[in-house]
C-alpha cells in the first residue's frame, strides 16, 4: 500500500468513526430521551414545589456590563418557581450602569456581611440586600473575569446547591423544580446536574417568560438551533445514556457548593471554565473514591441569546474551542487512565478524538479531496460519491436530531418553523460546517499561543412584546 | 479498497434513509398538528362544561354533574388534564365537584383497573393521577398498590394517600422507608410530613429502627413536623432522641435529632444538643448551633460564642444566627467577651454587632 492509499484509508477510517459514533449516539439518545420522558410524567411539579425537603439553591449570576438587559434577567429568575431559591448576582466590575439598573430596580441597600473566602477573589466591594426581593442579593466586586465572579458566589452562599447562570438566560418556569429531581432522589450522590439550553432568538417573550418558541428570521441563529440540537442535546443526552457526562452548559448548570469549593471552584486560566470545573470535580471524586453521579436532563428547559452576528459567532466558538484544549491540557492525566473509569477511557479520549481533532482532519479531508481530484488520483466520480455521502451523513445525523425534537421535546410547532429547520439542515453542511471548523481552528491555535481573546458578545437583549400584559 | 460501484450502491442507501427520515418527521407533525388541534377542541369543550358547573355550584348549592363523554383515548387524557388543573387551583367544596366529576365519567374507575396492568408504567401513571384527582374511592386500591412489586409504585402509592389524606395508612406509609430504596424515601418522607403531627406518634416508633436509612428518615420526617405547641407525642420522642443522641453513630441521623429537640422546646434537654454541638462531624455540629438558638435556654450563650471559632465557617456562622436568636441577652454577652476574642470569632462578633447597629461598620 502506497503512502496516498495509506491516508486515504486513515480519513476515511476516521470519517467513519466520527459519523458512526454520532449514529451510535443518535441511537443512544432515542433511548434515553424516552427513558427520561417516562421517568417526566410520574413526577409531579407541584409536589415538588411544595416539598419541604427541597434542597436550598443559588443562582449566581456574574454581570458585567449588562445594564441592558439585567433588570429583565434577574426578574424572570425571581419569579421561578422554587421553594428555596436565592439569587445572587455579581456585578464583576461593570464599567456601565449594571449596579446602578439594580439599585433603582430591585431598591437595593448596602449591608455589612462578613464573607469567607474559601476561594481566593477579586476584592469585594459591598454587598446589598433587596427590600423588593427578600432572597435578592447582589455582590459588587473588582473586575476578575466570569470565573473570578462565580468564585465569589460560591463563597458567599449559604445553599446547598447553586446554579451558573448567564444573564441572558430565561428558564422555563417549572426548570429549577425539574432539575432537582435527581438531587432529591440522591442527595449525597448528585454533584452536578444540567437541563437543555435552547436558542431565544425569534420567540416571543413576555414577562421575562418564553411564551411561544419560534426561529428567528435570520439564518445565523437557526442553524445555531440545529447545532444545539445535534451536536449539545444530542450528544450529552447520549453521553449521560453512558455516564459520561463532563460537560453541563455553563449557563445552565446546578452544583453542589461544598465540592465545588472542596475543588477549589471555578479555574480563572481556562475560558472553559464550566467544562473545567466538572472534569476537575471527576478527578477529585475519582481519587478520592467517593461515590457520585453528574445528571443531564432532556426535559428542563433554559434559553438563551446566541450570536446573531458571524463576528460574535466566531468569537464564541473560537473560545470554546479553546476553552475545550485548555481543559484537555490541563487534566491531560486523566486521557486513557484507568483510574478515572467513564471519564478517563471514555468521554476525555472521546472529547479528544472527535472534538478537539476533528476540525483539523476534516480540513485536511477536504483539502486531500481537492488534492485527490486535481492529480486524478482518484477517479472523479469516486470523489463526487464520497462527498456527498459525507453530505448526506451529516444531514441524516440533523434530521434525526429533528425528529428526535419532534417527539420528544416538541417546541416549534409552526410548519413554518419546522420547513426552515429541515431547509437548513440540508444547507448547513455546504458552507456554515467549513467556517464553524475555521472557527475551531482558530480557537485552537489561540491555545496554543495564548491569546488572551476573552471573546465577549455583544448582546442586544431580548425581543419583549410591547403587549406585555398578558 | 472501497470502489465506485460499492460507494454508489452506499449513497442510495443513505439517500434513502434521509428521505424516510424527511418523510417521517413530516408525518410525525402532522400527527402532532392534528392531535394539538383535536386536544384544544376538547380541552374547550370539557373546560366549559366543568367551569359552568363550578360557578353553578358556586352560586347554588343543589347542582348536578353533567354527562361527559369520554370518545377515545385522547379524551381522558385531557379531561384528566383538565381536572387536575383546576383541582390545583381551586380547593374545598369546588374541588370537590372536580372529584366527582372524575368519578362521573369513569376516569377514576379506568386508572383504578390500570392499577392492575402488567406494565409497571401504566401502574406508575395511574397511582399518580389518582392521587391528583381526589378521590376517595381510590384510597382502597392505593392501599394495595403500597405492596406493588415496582418500588416506584409503593412509593407514589404513598404520595398520593397523602394528598387524598388518607389518615388511617399512616402505619403502613412509614413502614415503606423500610423496604423501598433510599433514593425513593422523600416521596414517602414528603408524604408523612403533610399529615403534620399525626404521623408523629408512628415515626416514634421508628427513630430507634437498627437500619440507619430508617432512623434518619423518620427522625428527619419529625424534624420537619414543626408543631407550633408541642404534645405529648411529640415531646417524648424528643426526649427519646435526647438520650438516643449519647449512643448514635450515624452523622447523618445525628444532624437531624437536634432540630427535633430543639423544636419541642424543653429546655431542660440543652444538654443533648451541646453534646451534639460538639461532635465530630461539622454538620452535626452546624445543626446543634441552630438548634441552641432555637431553643433559647439561655445556658447555652456561652457554648455559642465559643463555637464562632469553629475552623468550619459554616458551623460559626450558624452559631452567630443561633446567638441573635436571644437578642439583646446575646448581643450583651457578645459585647462582653469581644475583647477576649481573636480571629474568626472576633470578626464574627463584630459582624453581628454591626448587623444590629451596636457597632458601626
Amino acid at each position: 500500500m502506497d503512502r496516498l492509499t495509506s491516508i486515504q484509508v486513515l480519513i476515511l477510517a476516521y470519517f467513519i468513526f466520527i459519523n458512526g459514533t454520532y449514529t451510535l449516539f443518535n441511537i443512544i439518545a432515542f433511548f434515553e430521551a424516552h427513558r427520561q420522558m417516562r421517568r417526566s410524567l410520574i413526577e409531579d411539579p407541584d409536589f415538588l414545589y411544595k416539598s419541604k425537603l427541597a434542597p436550598s439553591i443559588s443562582m449566581i449570576v456574574p454581570a458585567y456590563n449588562e445594564h441592558r438587559i439585567i433588570a429583565e434577567s434577574v426578574e424572570s429568575l425571581l419569579t421561578c418557581r422554587y421553594p428555596k431559591l436565592m439569587v445572587i448576582v455579581i456585578n464583576d466590575g461593570s464599567d456601565d450602569d449594571t449596579l446602578k439598573v439594580l439599585i433603582d430596580k430591585f431598591k437595593l441597600k448596602k449591608v455589612y456581611r462578613l464573607i469567607h473566602e474559601d476561594i481566593k477573589t477579586a476584592r469585594v466591594r459591598g454587598y446589598y440586600t433587596s427590600d423588593a426581593a427578600s432572597n435578592l442579593y447582589v455582590l459588587d466586586k473588582e473586575r476578575g473575569g466570569k470565573a473570578d465572579a462565580l468564585n465569589a458566589g460560591i463563597n458567599v452562599t449559604r445553599s446547598e446547591y447553586f446554579f451558573s447562570i448567564d444573564a441572558d438566560v430565561i428558564m422555563e418556569e417549572d426548570a429549577i423544580l425539574k432539575i432537582v429531581r435527581p438531587i432529591l432522589e440522591r442527595p449525597d450522590e448528585v454533584i452536578a446536574a444540567g437541563g437543555i439550553l435552547r436558542i431565544a432568538n425569534g420567540c416571543d417573550i413576555r414577562r421575562a417568560r418564553v411564551v411561544h418558541p419560534g426561529l428567528d428570521r435570520y439564518a445565523l441563529p437557526v442553524l445555531q438551533v440545529l447545532e444545539y440540537s445535534r451536536a449539545l442535546n444530542m450528544t450529552r443526552t447520549a453521553l449521560s445514556a453512558l455516564h459520561s457526562v463532563v460537560l453541563l452548559s455553563g449557563a445552565f448548570g446546578v452544583f453542589r457548593t461544598d465540592i465545588a469549593r472542596e475543588v477549589g471552584g471555578y479555574s480563572k486560566g481556562t475560558v472553559g471554565e464550566d467544562m473545567e470545573i466538572l472534569v476537575r470535580m471527576h478527578k477529585y471524586l475519582r481519587r478520592k473514591k467517593r461515590k457520585y453521579r453528574v445528571q443531564f436532563m432532556t426535559y428542563p428547559i433554559a434559553w438563551t441569546e446566541a450570536p446573531s452576528d458571524f463576528s460574535n459567532l466566531a468569537r464564541q466558538r473560537s473560545r470554546w474551542q479553546r476553552g475545550l484544549a485548555e481543559t484537555l491540557w490541563q487534566h491531560k492525566s486523566m486521557l486513557f487512565n484507568p483510574r478515572y473509569g467513564h471519564i478517563g477511557l471514555f468521554a476525555m479520549p472521546f472529547f479528544l478524538v472527535v472534538e478537539l481533532i476533528g476540525p483539523f482532519v476534516e480540513l485536511f479531508g477536504y483539502g486531500y479531496l481537492i488534492f485527490l481530484a486535481l492529480t486524478r488520483y482518484l477517479e472523479v466520480e469516486f470523489l463526487i460519491l464520497f462527498a456527498i455521502l459525507a453530505i448526506l451523513w451529516g444531514i441524516l445525523l440533523t434530521f434525526w436530531s429533528i425528529l428526535l425534537e419532534n417527539v420528544y421535546f416538541v417546541r416549534y410547532i409552526k410548519w413554518r418553523d419546522l420547513l426552515r429547520l429541515l431547509i437548513y439542515g440540508f444547507f448547513e453542511n455546504l458552507g456554515y460546517r467549513q467556517l464553524t471548523v475555521l472557527w475551531r481552528i482558530r480557537g485552537f491555535f489561540s491555545f496554543i499561543f495564548r491569546k488572551t481573546e476573552w471573546g465577549r458578545m455583544e448582546r442586544q437583549g431580548f425581543k419583549v412584546r410591547a403587549d406585555a400584559e398578558v | 479498497m472501497l470502489t465506485t460501484e460499492a460507494l454508489f450502491v452506499i449513497v442510495l442507501v443513505f439517500s434513502a434513509i434521509t428521505v424516510l427520515t424527511f418523510l417521517a418527521i413530516l408525518v410525525r407533525h402532522i400527527v402532532l398538528v392534528i392531535l394539538r388541534s383535536l386536544r384544544l377542541i376538547r380541552q374547550r369543550h370539557f373546560s366549559s362544561i366543568i367551569d359552568k358547573t363550578l360557578f353553578e355550584r358556586s352560586v347554588d348549592k343543589s347542582f348536578s354533574i353533567p354527562p361527559i363523554e369520554l370518545k377515545n383515548p385522547i379524551d381522558a387524557f385531557i379531561l384528566q388534564n383538565v381536572i387536575s388543573r383546576r383541582l390545583f387551583i381551586v380547593k374545598g367544596d369546588l374541588g370537590h365537584v372536580l372529584t366527582r366529576f372524575a368519578e362521573h365519567s369513569g376516569l377514576v374507575k379506568k386508572h383504578v383497573r390500570k392499577l392492575k396492568s402488567r406494565s409497571k408504567s401504566h401502574r406508575r401513571v395511574s397511582t399518580n393521577i389518582l392521587g391528583d384527582m381526589g378521590s376517595k374511592t381510590a384510597v382502597f386500591p392505593l392501599i394495595v398498590s403500597l405492596r406493588d412489586p415496582d418500588e416506584d409504585v409503593r412509593a407514589i402509592s404513598a404520595q398520593s394517600l397523602g394528598e387524598l389524606k388518607a389518615e388511617s395508612v399512616i402505619e403502613f406509609i412509614a413502614s415503606l422507608f423500610q423496604d423501598i430504596d433510599d433514593s425513593r424515601c422523600y416521596k414517602v418522607a414528603d408524604t408523612l410530613i403533610t399529615f403534620g403531627e399525626q404521623a408523629v406518634p408512628v415515626l416514634a416508633k421508628h427513630v430507634t429502627h437498627k437500619e440507619r436509612k430508617v432512623r434518619y428518615w423518620t427522625t428527619r420526617c419529625i424534624s420537619l413536623i414543626k408543631p407550633d405547641d408541642p404534645d405529648d407525642d411529640y415531646n417524648e420522642v424528643a426526649g427519646l432522641l435526647a438520650e438516643r443522641a449519647r449512643v448514635e453513630n450515624c452523622h447523618r441521623v445525628k444532624s437531624v435529632m437536634s432540630k427535633v429537640i430543639s423544636n419541642s422546646h424543653r429546655k431542660e434537654l440543652l444538654p443533648a444538643i451541646m453534646k451534639l454541638s460538639m461532635d465530630d462531624g461539622p454538620v452535626v455540629r452546624e445543626k446543634a448551633a441552630e438548634a441552641l438558638g432555637q431553643l433559647k435556654n439561655e445556658a447555652a450563650i456561652d457554648r455559642l460564642i465559643e463555637m464562632f471559632s469553629d475552623p468550619v465557617w459554616e458551623v460559626n456562622y450558624a452559631a452567630s444566627r443561633g446567638l441573635l436568636e436571644f437578642e439583646s441577652k446575646g448581643l450583651d454577652a457578645v459585647e462582653r467577651a469581644l475583647s477576649g476574642l481573636q480571629g474568626m470569632a472576633k470578626e464574627r462578633s463584630i459582624e453581628i454587632l454591626i448587623m444590629k447597629g451596636r457597632m458601626v461598620a
